[in-house]
């Protein structure tokens, strides 16, 4: 069940991200096909256990705060609430023999570096692909597109594993 | 009715999920409606101040007081530039002197600058320090010292979001300089810097390093406005047609002073449009 602390840890992870990505990423010039959206971390990180609804629902404000920033209505909110559904199965697709640590959040420390990057990955591909496919459904150009995917992909989630470090971590250590 | 009310039920999740997602692809496909609005725009009022102080947080890192100066210098000089060279092109085309007192009368300038742009998406949009307060109206067009920036499409009482032409869902009726054929300039999203101009046919006379300028077919942006040069010419796979590529005349990536420029005779224009329409139907 999540308790006070991680409610709190839940709102500063919320609040870092989207000033993140608004002030910083969405400013990145790396180049024109790359836009690493690492908001997603936020929808990576809601502890495990989190009821599906409440994870939409989060990932829906989440999506809408980066849109209002971009003037682009629903289509980030869209992509979110897909993979706050899709989580479960993600979670259930890499489950293992033990239960998941309900209350915790998933991160690097947890349970080891492969599983994280396994998780972001799918998580990451799904929101990217969904964004994107919204985002150009008019557009003459799909090859661009194809590469704009990869590379974002990539990048997005070469950044999130990397917060991993700056990311408060649960007291894991008690837990093995 | 009861086993619907055990599906209903049994779903809710998946249910709820179906909401969600009906809710955010109606604001997407519903965007037009929303942006008249300004309410869901990065030029309300709370993303406009974010972006403000964004914006005086990054002038002050990243300009030290003597690229300011600089930068000034350099926007005043090319801004010479572009008028010494409309001067010329008047002068030389002594036709257009007549156009050149109604153009006075007509367009309305103010200036503005952009507080916040981005040109690595798809859907780049800048915000600028001005809104209605200032006069800024939706449909007023955007320049700078180099050509044609894009189109106010949002407006709240001191921001305004400015659609420009390195974003996917715009489309430009733009010529060849010298003659009328006409195409349409639209951007791959590949380089801020590039875009592709459709639909020209192939019996039009086409060279590296032509100009493009506006049409003035839409009644948005007045003919004869710079957009850029023609980089590379290719025959459109379907044939029939030119696709050129376009180095756009603005640098979308350092885009800061502009012009923000109200078509007086805009509405004119339209409702005599309207009307000749309906006339036909």
């Amino acid at each position: 069940m999540p308790n006070s602390s991680n409610i709190i840890k839940e709102i500063v992870i919320f609040m870092v991200c989207i000033l993140l990505q608004l002030l910083l990423f969405n400013n990145l010039q790396i180049s024109g096909f790359i836009n690493p959206y690492i908001y997603v971390l936020i929808i990576l990180s809601m502890p495990f256990g989190t009821s599906v609804p409440l994870l939409m629902l989060v990932s829906m404000v989440a999506g809408l705060c980066i849109d209002l920033f971009c003037d682009t209505p629903g289509m980030h909110a869209g992509a979110c609430v897909l993979i706050g559904y899709m989580r479960q199965y993600v979670l259930k697709l890499l489950a293992f023999r033990d239960e998941y640590k309900v209350g915790m959040i998933p991160s690097v420390g947890l349970y080891g570096i492969v599983w994280y990057v396994k998780y972001a990955l799918i998580m990451i591909c799904m929101h990217h692909i969904a964004l994107f496919f919204v985002e150009q459904y008019d557009t003459l150009f799909f090859w661009p597109t194809l590469l704009r995917i990869v590379l974002s992909i990539i990048t997005t989630l070469g950044f999130v594993v990397v917060a991993q470090f700056f990311v408060p971590s649960d007291k894991w250590t008690e837990n093995y | 009715m009861r086993n619907f009310f055990y599906f209903l039920a049994r779903h809710a999740t998946f249910l709820f999920f179906l909401l969600l997602e009906g809710i955010c692809m109606a604001l997407v496909f519903n965007y037009n409606d929303y942006q008249k609005t300004a309410f869901l725009s990065s030029s309300n009022a709370v993303c406009g101040a974010l972006y403000s102080a964004q914006d005086a947080v990054g002038g002050y890192f990243h300009l030290g007081s003597a690229n300011e100066q600089l930068a000034a210098e350099n926007v005043a000089l090319r801004n010479q530039v572009a008028l010494l060279q409309k001067q010329v092109a008047l002068l030389t085309d002594s036709t257009k002197l007549a156009t050149l007192q109604g153009v006075e009368a007509q367009y309305l300038s103010t200036s503005a600058h952009v507080i916040n742009s981005t040109t690595n998406k798809s859907r780049n949009y800048l915000t600028i320090d001005k809104g209605e307060d200032n006069g800024i109206k939706r449909d007023m067009f955007v320049l700078n010292g180099s050509g044609v920036v894009g189109l106010v499409s949002a407006v709240s009482a001191h921001y305004a979001t400015v659609l420009p032409l390195v974003n996917t869902s715009m489309r430009l009726s733009v010529k060849l300089k010298g003659t009328n054929y006409r195409g349409q300039l639209v951007w791959n999203s590949i380089s801020p810097r590039y875009g592709t101009m459709v639909d020209v046919p192939e019996h039009a006379q086409v060279a590296e390093g032509d100009s493009i300028l506006t049409s003035g077919s839409s009644s948005f942006f007045p003919e004869g406005l710079m957009v850029g040069t023609v980089r590379e010419v290719d025959m459109d796979k379907n044939g029939g047609f030119y696709k050129l590529t376009i180095s756009l005349a603005v640098d979308f990536s350092s885009v800061y002073d502009v012009e923000v420029v109200e078509n007086r005779e805009m509405q004119e224009q339209r409702t005599l449009e309207e009307l000749g329409n309906s006339d036909t139907k």
